[in-house]
């Protein structure tokens, strides 16, 4: 069956934007001083010359007691402990995986970390460390979950429960295409990504195929209907 | 040189029709890709501009490589600075301020001139061009592509740095109206 195509003039662009809230606060850009009084200490986003406190990217204020970071509002992913992130294998090392998981550094998922297949608990020998590639290569796409930080920024992940391992996307692949279509619906629209909003996304996006949801009036119309029933909640 | 003389005419207006300190029409967007960490789009003239930001991340091939503080950026023409810049800020990468870069250059062989178009270059004579922290008005590059007198130098140099500090304010400006339309559409809620 031919698909249908669409194609259309830049000047026809969708305006993407659903900004209503009006009032904003004070929005600091790079080398814009933050305050010249010296009592405060610096943390992300800013830094000292000549005394004066100034910012280093382009977001929000925000103070804890002395401390004064700036936010931007956009940045890698920033880890924390608990999180389910999704990941891709980049290197097989000895004893350990290293995994993209979009972050400023690679993400590392030990050897002891994982739960082998078999699901027996065992001290890991040098055959397992032989077997590493066989069990995750590179490529591979995976679900993990933090176990710690370090110190640079870097994550440890862990595999250690059912829930987690590798990825299989055969399984409710129109399902999972739909969730993916809306997420770009509401990110294009740049509302915020949660449990209520994706499921609300999806059962307002219900009224068309998952081709459809690509058709930049859908995805606006469908980021509308969400945002409106956000707003709703809010009220009640 | 005579050429050069026709460059400004008799009541002030260069070839496009612009004044001597005047610069090309300036229309920037930032966020135009979603796949790159941070993208801007910078029209200056006819001069169009497309910047794209992938990390940071991780070093790939050699750590050797790796250098942590800084990153070269390469740049042809002064505009793809400025469009730099912008995708710099939309990825939310920390830098110390704005980068600027703007070209001046002397008609008549006396009035300094800012922000040289295509054709101008071309008929006209000597173009400094200037890489700049406008704020604290440190020069980052300077670059020439005649010589001229010295004496011309200061005062072309200060059109030029001029010319860095009113693209700073059109860049700023859209700047905190992307991050504005952002911040509203997303509840100024953590996104990292």
């Amino acid at each position: 069956m031919p698909q249908k195509i669409y194609i259309r003039l830049a000047s026809h662009r969708v305006n993407t934007s659903v900004a209503v809230n009006q009032r904003y606060p004070k929005i600091f850009t790079p080398g814009e001083v933050i305050t010249s009084q010296n009592e405060f200490m610096r943390g992300h986003g800013t830094y000292e010359e000549n005394g004066a406190l100034k910012s280093s990217v382009a977001g929000v204020r925000e103070q804890v007691n002395n401390l004064i970071s700036v936010r931007p509002l956009k940045s890698r992913y920033n880890g924390e402990v608990g999180d389910v992130v999704v990941g891709r294998i980049t290197e097989v090392q000895q004893k350990r995986w290293k995994v993209d998981t979009n972050s400023r550094l690679d993400s590392l998922l030990l050897l002891s970390s994982v739960n082998l297949p078999g699901g027996e608990l065992r001290r890991r020998s040098v055959e397992d460390e032989h077997m590493m590639r066989q069990y995750l290569q590179e490529g591979d796409l995976i679900s993990a979950e933090v176990q710690s930080v370090y110190s640079d920024g870097s994550l440890s992940l862990h595999t250690r429960s059912l829930r987690y391992g590798k990825v299989v996307p055969k399984q409710d692949r129109e399902t999972i295409s739909r969730i993916r279509n809306c997420i770009l619906a509401l990110t294009q629209s740049k509302m915020m990504l949660y449990d209520t909003s994706i499921l609300y996304a999806y059962e307002e996006s219900l009224k068309y195929s998952v081709a459809e949801l690509l058709i930049p009036e859908a995805m606006v119309d469908v980021a509308l209907l969400t945002q409106q029933r956000l707003c709703m909640l809010e009220i009640a | 040189m005579s050429r050069n003389k026709e460059l400004i005419s008799k009541i002030g207006l260069r070839l496009d029709g612009r004044r001597a300190n005047e610069l090309r029409r300036i229309r920037c967007k930032l966020g135009v890709f979603t796949q790159p960490d941070g993208s801007a789009y910078l029209e200056q003239g006819l001069t169009k501009v497309l910047a794209a930001v992938y990390g940071p991340h991780q070093v790939r091939g050699g750590r050797s490589k790796a250098q942590h503080d800084n990153a070269i950026v390469n740049c042809i023409y002064p505009a793809c600075v400025n469009a730099a810049t912008l995708a710099l800020i939309d990825a939310g990468i920390p830098i110390k301020e704005y980068v600027c870069a703007c070209t001046a250059s002397l008609a008549n062989n006396d009035i300094p001139m800012l922000d040289i178009s295509h054709q101008e270059e071309i008929i006209g004579g000597p173009t400094l061009t200037v890489a700049a922290l406008p704020m604290s008005g440190k020069i980052v590059l300077m670059e020439m592509s005649q010589r001229f007198h010295l004496d011309h130098l200061q005062k072309v140099l200060d059109k030029a740095l001029q010319g860095c500090r009113d693209i700073k304010q059109i860049l700023d400006e859209a700047v905190r109206l992307h991050v504005r339309d952002v911040g509203c559409s997303t509840g100024w809620a953590s996104t990292s």
